[in-house]
């Protein structure tokens, strides 16, 4: 059965090159538009990977990543923020909310996929 | 050129009750009893205290009168810049917005062709795989082909996510409009409450804490290069 994946980002463009991206390489992607959506598709059904942007109105990324952290069952999941921020007091910030890694936009596809194995196979 | 005309008046004022004074001396041609010359002296005295007092008076309506028109005038000055910088500041968020939607048409396009291409690309891809399954010869060229497409289809994939990138460029330098619109009407209505004393303190208040807002954009790509990445 395919791994699955939640794509959170506002941005319709980059959540339609995530998908494309993924898809390709036989992943299951589910897609949602900020914070607050990711976390609810995320409580409605159980993914193996959420990979968010940061700057999203309604919920952010990292208060979506520490919101996901309290659920049981996303305790220990993998989390990747894809931002266009790569300040270094940010990447702090993302590692104290529970984040798993930093991936800075534009990703290359490429090394996307290298990291979604890496952390889920 | 005012204050002189009231000290001319002042002076032909004093010079004439002087002669005024004097006049009865030299008409009846006597030299005066002392205390007549006395009495003469302090009327003369007092009148030109009383012309000086006149005059002082007078320069300082009027200087108060040109230090109000000042402060009006610039009131009106600080009211027309700020206004004038308000309607630019307006004008170029709304270019911006254009450029925003130019750019957010512009990638509709090239998702639109970019999806279709991929498509084909996919269902080649699916023919290859079937003919190498059947050993075909020109399989092998085939899948050298197919690996540079979808290292093509990779780059593009990076390069279209600019609209992402420059949105939010764009979106940061229309807050800072915006503060700045907001700044300069502030002092606008600062200018309109406060005497021109107060005005600096203001201002220089307001400067502050708009310097304090303002945030450094969260955006530095300069070019479309792929991101790094860190694994925690």
């Amino acid at each position: 059965m395919a791994k699955s994946i939640l794509a959170v980002d506002d941005s319709a463009s980059i959540r339609q090159m995530v998908a494309f991206t993924l898809k390709t390489a036989g992943y299951e992607v589910i897609e949602a538009v900020d914070g607050e959506d990711g976390l609810a598709k995320a409580r409605t059904k159980p993914v193996d990977l959420v990979l968010t942007d940061q700057n999203m109105p309604r919920m952010d990324g990292l208060s979506m990543v520490r919101a996901l952290r309290r659920l049981p069952g996303y305790r220990t999941a993998p989390i990747l923020i894809l931002t266009t921020e790569s300040g270094d007091a940010m990447k702090s910030e993302g590692r104290a909310a529970g984040a798993t890694g930093w991936l800075v936009k534009p990703f290359d596809p490429k090394r996307l996929l290298e990291v979604v194995r890496k952390v889920i196979g | 050129m005012r204050t002189n005309g009231i000290r001319n008046d002042a002076l032909i004022m004093g010079a004439a009750w002087t002669l005024l004074l004097a006049a009865p001396h030299f008409l009846f041609k006597s030299a005066p009893a002392w205390p007549i010359s006395v009495l003469s002296l302090a009327a003369a005295g007092m009148g030109w205290a009383a012309i000086a007092a006149y005059a002082l008076g007078r320069e300082r309506r009027v200087m108060d009168k040109a230090l109000a028109v000042a402060g009006d005038a610039s009131r009106t000055a600080i009211d027309g810049m700020t206004q004038v910088l308000t309607e630019q500041m307006q004008d170029a968020c709304t270019e911006l917005q254009r450029v925003d939607d130019l750019l957010g048409h512009a990638t509709e396009q090239l998702m639109a062709a970019f999806n279709s291409v991929s498509d084909q690309a996919h269902q080649r891809a699916l023919a290859q795989a079937a003919d190498a399954a059947h050993g075909w010869p020109a399989a092998e060229q085939l899948r050298a082909a197919a690996d540079r497409v979808a290292s093509d289809v990779s780059d593009v994939v990076m390069a279209l996510q600019f609209r992402d990138v420059v949105g939010q460029k764009l979106g940061h330098v229309r807050a800072e409009l915006v503060a700045l619109e907001q700044a300069m009407r502030r002092v606008r209505e600062a200018s309109a409450q406060h005497v021109q004393a107060e005005m600096a303190v203001r201002v220089e208040g307001l400067l502050r804490q708009w310097r304090q807002a303002r945030a450094e954009s969260p955006v530095r790509q300069e070019l479309m290069h792929a991101g790094e990445v860190e694994l925690f």
